[in-house]
């Protein structure tokens, strides 16, 4: 089963993916959408902390 | 759970994310604002009343796009005055090199008079900016016009132009054009 903590790395490391392909091509991916998914690893990340710590 | 399939998981979770987030990327199309007319020296054309007047063999304009330039194409709608030129030509630069336009022929010599024209340019194989703006180039040849790009005070090149309209639409491009686009990336193409 996928977990929030399945989800918080694998959007961690689309994040890198994502900057990896900025630092290549800047026009490939645009700043908001990689902020984005880190802002979205984190959201998640901090709920998936927040359930296992209860 | 072992740790190898934690793994797996997590690299084809990443994987399909990242194509889905390119895939969305791809989807905006429509009307793209471009920046003023401008010389080569970055000088801006005079406007009077309602055109652009344009006196100078090369003008260049940034038309600003919302999404990578793979899978698309620029549907450029220009509305000019050609006068007494040559040869009036428009092209999108695809290359590192500054002048890297292969050229579209929008009027020809004896055809003077207010015109519109419409063109379609394929995109995926042209140099994309890191602001995901493209180079738009118009090139007027003027009688007796010599090779140089930059004639200075002997430039006989005067046109008029009156509006201009740039759309995106999406196409499938060609092997070619992917491979280019493809090498854009690995060499980290930039406009010098």
């Amino acid at each position: 089963m996928i977990t929030g903590k399945y989800i918080f790395w694998i959007l961690l490391s689309t994040a890198g993916v994502l900057a990896a392909a900025r630092w290549f091509h800047p026009a490939t991916f645009s700043l908001r959408t990689l902020l984005l998914v880190v802002v979205a690893a984190f959201v998640v990340g901090f709920f998936y902390v927040n359930r296992t710590s209860q | 759970m072992n740790a190898n399939t934690r793994i797996i998981y997590i690299l084809a979770g990443t994987f399909a994310v990242s194509v889905a987030i390119f895939a969305l990327s791809l989807l905006p199309v429509g009307a793209r604002s471009y920046g003023v007319v401008e010389n080569i020296d970055g000088i801006p054309f005079p406007a009077i009343d309602g055109a652009t007047h344009i006196s100078e063999k090369l003008a260049h304009v940034d038309v600003y796009l919302k999404e990578p330039v793979v899978f698309k194409r620029l549907v450029m709608t220009v509305e000019f005055d050609p006068k007494d030129l040559v040869q009036l030509e428009v092209g999108v630069r695809e290359g590192e090199f500054w002048l890297s336009y292969p050229r579209h022929a929008l009027a020809v010599a004896g055809s003077g008079g207010r015109q519109s024209v419409t063109i379609p340019i394929q995109l995926s194989d042209k140099l994309q900016d890191t602001d995901r703006s493209i180079d738009v180039m118009f090139f007027a040849t003027a009688e007796g016009a010599s090779a140089k790009e930059d004639e200075g005070v002997d430039d006989a090149a005067q046109w008029e132009l009156y509006a201009l309209d740039f759309r995106t639409e999406f196409v499938v491009p060609t092997a070619s054009e992917l491979k280019d686009y493809m090498r854009s990336i690995v060499k980290r193409e930039r406009p010098l």
